[in-house]
């Protein structure tokens, strides 16, 4: 149905009981930021702010949302005291030196040693993925969040550990190449593909990117999406 | 570890369904996204979940 407005969509969500937090996407903005065109869709965004998935409401599986929970703040930043408003600026924009900074001038009393905890807790978190990322063999979301970290990070000691990665893929051209694989992959999930001959083309490159990196990350991913778009035909 | 401690954020859509999803930016730091009237939740934008997982369903009723 088209043209409903607020008012019978509050009705809708009353009538429902639906507890849950909504929005609207005024101008289908959000749904074409990620290429989306179907009714249900689901965008899963970890706790580091990387979009894990976006699409088919089955793709969110456990297992990723799992991985979106890693470091995640026990408490929202909404939640967080006013005196803990240079803390949560800095947080916003990713500085996490500021953040922390910011965080230890929090009273005990408004749980600014919580929300300093919490903070480096997320840092660690965040650079132990990385680094998991990295000996998994998924050298693209390593290398990409390392060299995220990397400028995110300035000023605390985690630094280092994130510059390491950044430097080992600098030197490893075998995981440049599976990155590069991976990157191919994520450039075919981004097309529409809404045209069986697009899709059938897809298949091929997809098949070639899994015979000519096989046992590796770029092929696990390729065989993947080729599982999906071959359901997709049906 | 519980799904559905995951923040659950719904959008009430108001267009017929179509049939086609993609995986846009999968892999990519989020990019800014502008939803509005935020309801059932203190928070007002995205930005007010930082740092949280946050697992958004896009629906139309009908």
């Amino acid at each position: 149905m088209t043209g409903e407005g607020v008012k019978e969509t509050e009705q809708w969500i009353a009538d429902k009981g639906a507890k849950y937090a909504y929005a609207y996407d005024k101008g289908m903005k959000v749904m074409t930021a990620f290429g989306l065109g179907g009714y249900p869709s689901v965008v899963l965004i970890g706790a580091d702010g990387v979009v894990l998935h976006a699409g088919s409401a089955g793709g969110a599986t456990d297992k990723l949302i799992e991985k979106a929970l890693v470091g995640a703040l026990p408490k929202p930043l909404y939640e967080w005291p006013a005196s803990a408003g240079a803390a949560k600026s800095a947080f916003v924009k990713r500085k996490y030196a500021d953040a922390i900074a910011g965080a230890a001038k929090v009273p005990e009393a408004d749980g600014g040693p919580a929300i300093k905890a919490a903070l480096e807790a997320l840092v660690k978190g965040r650079v132990e993925a990385v680094k998991a990322a990295y000996k998994a063999g998924d050298y693209l979301t390593a290398s990409d969040g390392a060299k995220e970290l990397v400028k995110q990070l300035a000023g605390l000691p985690e630094q280092a550990e994130a510059k390491a990665v950044a430097d080992e893929y600098a030197k490893d051209e075998a995981a440049q190449t599976v990155a590069k694989a991976q990157k191919k992959v994520r450039d075919l999930r981004a097309q529409r593909l809404g045209k069986s001959k697009e899709r059938e083309k897809a298949l091929e490159d997809l098949q070639k990117i899994a015979k000519d990196h096989p046992g590796t990350k770029a092929a696990e991913e390729a065989q993947a999406f080729m599982a999906e778009l071959r359901q997709r035909k049906s | 570890m519980k799904p559905m401690h995951a923040l659950r954020a719904a959008l009430a859509v108001l267009l017929l369904a179509a049939t086609s999803f993609a995986q846009r930016g999968v892999g990519a730091p989020m990019p800014e996204l502008a939803f509005e009237g935020f309801s059932q939740t203190k928070a007002k934008s995205l930005d007010d979940l930082a740092g949280r997982a946050i697992l958004i369903e896009i629906f139309a009723y009908w």
